[in-house]
């Protein structure tokens, strides 16, 4: 970086910072502990359609199981909203075990 | 004007300066605007919607009361509209006479400010690291202690009159899942319980009981988990029973592995713990080193808290500040003296007025719930 473009890109910094309101920092900082986005893998699109109507994606990010846990936790969703048909269950066990499993 | 680094980095950050001059910028300014590494964060969101969110440790350590707006959150199912206009409370079931009143007859009753410190029954559970649990992975900070003002619940059900056959209240509130087989948050808690030191809360911290926290009305079970003061009170319902709802019999229950929930202990009391509030950076000056933090317990309160800096080889007793509020956390102080290149491992232990202590590791149960093993610190002695 040569010498002209630091002083530039510093006066750009003092010129915002003069123009800038003054005022305390307050706010408290809040940071978001997991990805709010599913992992992107066959079986996604599923998921989001299947799980997000009741909860964010971080609750499923968060969580890493095994194959027998994931199925008893379909299971469990299943009976708190609605069967899914047998097919998309399947996939849907798959996506969870590829992208939230347990290793 | 004298800017200092630190000062002037958090100014360009509220601007947005930064993502202005970012490309151009020396790599010191560059990294310092990626990380934000000289303002740590006050709340970890654990999970976006339904909330929750878990206070960070250091920012628990700034004061006594936990200010509303920092104070942990965890909802099972999403936060209900309600009018605090047209919002009732009732006493119901087996009473002599029902009773309900509007929020603004609760406010002329007696009032009662009862300081009480909540704690997640899951807080913790992401340090056990267990195999397959669901639930949120919380940390040290899904505690906080606030002021809460309210009016007895004992006061609410003697206006009602008990019947002989009551033995348990059940807590109704106005939250509701999304799909309608999702079971209610209905949970009970014994009337003994309910009619010692319970309140029906409608504020905190002198403001109105906020909307993430149960608003507009909340019970407040002091000594027991959080679970137990249910939010978004609708009414208390007495009956022969204790709850039969799901998050009663099968959550909330310490459960060997192999075990069954409905045959399991109830997750009630708090169980006796403390938190190192500082020092919670890596290094520290050589000298006289301050530690402090904050204990609390259940039903029994806190006797003793003991520090070690050598992972537990010796232990000396903190000064612990007397018990200002039967069920409000207190706070204790050490002073250690520490040499240059040390590396200390601070542990805190309280011990609660029953005898019981902090174990060194958390006690096994498959949900995760009640972790209550010592906070554990690493520091690094400089020059």
């Amino acid at each position: 970086m040569s010498v002209r473009s630091g002083v530039a890109a510093v006066a750009v910094l003092v010129l915002a910072l003069a123009c800038s309101p003054s005022r305390k920092t307050e706010t408290n900082i809040a940071a978001e502990s997991y990805p709010r986005e599913l992992t992107s893998a066959p079986g996604k699109d599923i998921a989001e359609r299947r799980c997000l109507a009741c909860h964010s994606a971080s609750l499923l990010t968060q969580q890493h199981k095994d194959s027998t846990a994931w199925a008893k936790t379909i299971a469990q969703m299943e009976a708190w909203s609605a069967s899914l048909p047998t097919g998309e269950r399947d996939s849907l066990l798959q996506y969870l075990v590829a992208s939230q499993g347990w290793h | 004007m004298r800017l200092t680094r630190r000062a002037f980095l958090e100014r360009a950050a509220q601007t947005g300066a930064l993502s202005l001059a970012a490309v151009s910028l020396p790599a010191w300014l560059r990294e310092a605007a990626a990380t934000q590494r000289w303002r740590p964060i006050d709340v970890l969101v654990r999970n976006v919607w339904p909330e929750h969110r878990e206070t960070q440790v250091g920012a628990l350590g700034r004061s006594d009361l936990t200010p509303n707006d920092i104070f942990f959150v965890r909802s099972h199912l999403p936060v209900p509209q309600i009018d605090p206009a047209m919002h009732r409370f009732a006493v119901t079931g087996d009473v002599e006479r029902e009773q309900s009143w509007s929020l603004d007859e609760l406010r002329r009753m007696r009032a009662v400010d009862l300081t009480a410190t909540l704690e997640c029954a899951g807080n913790g559970r992401g340090l056990m690291k267990l195999k397959n649990t669901s639930g949120t992975q919380w940390g040290y900070g899904a505690v906080g202690t606030a002021r809460w003002r309210g009016v007895r619940l004992a006061d609410l059900i003697a206006r009602a009159g008990v019947r002989s056959s009551a033995m348990h209240v059940w807590f109704e509130a106005a939250d509701r899942g999304v799909h309608p087989n999702v079971p209610l948050f209905l949970r009970s808690i014994p009337l003994t319980v309910a009619t010692s030191d319970v309140i029906v809360a409608y504020a905190m911290n002198g403001e109105p009981l906020p909307k993430a926290h149960g608003g507009p009305l909340r019970a407040i079970v002091p000594g027991w988990f959080g679970m137990a003061s249910t939010k978004w009170l609708t009414a208390a319902r007495l009956a022969p029973t204790p709850s039969d709802g799901h998050f009663m019999i099968r959550g909330y229950r310490y459960v060997v592995p192999g075990g069954d929930p409905l045959t399991s202990p109830p997750v009630e009391e708090m169980r006796v713990k403390s938190l190192i509030t500082s020092p919670h950076g890596d290094a520290v000056k050589r000298g006289r080193l301050v530690v402090d933090g904050f204990a609390w317990a259940g039903s029994p309160g806190v006797r003793r808290v003991d520090i070690s800096t050598d992972d537990g080889a010796t232990w000396q007793e903190a000064s612990l500040e007397r018990s200002r509020h039967r069920w409000a956390w207190r706070k204790w102080r050490a002073r250690v003296e520490t040499g240059k290149g040390e590396r200390l491992v601070i542990l805190a232990r309280a011990t609660d007025g029953a005898g019981a202590m902090q174990p060194r590791v958390a006690e096994i149960n498959t949900a995760g719930y009640a972790n209550n093993a010592m906070h554990r610190v690493t520091v690094h002695v400089r020059a």
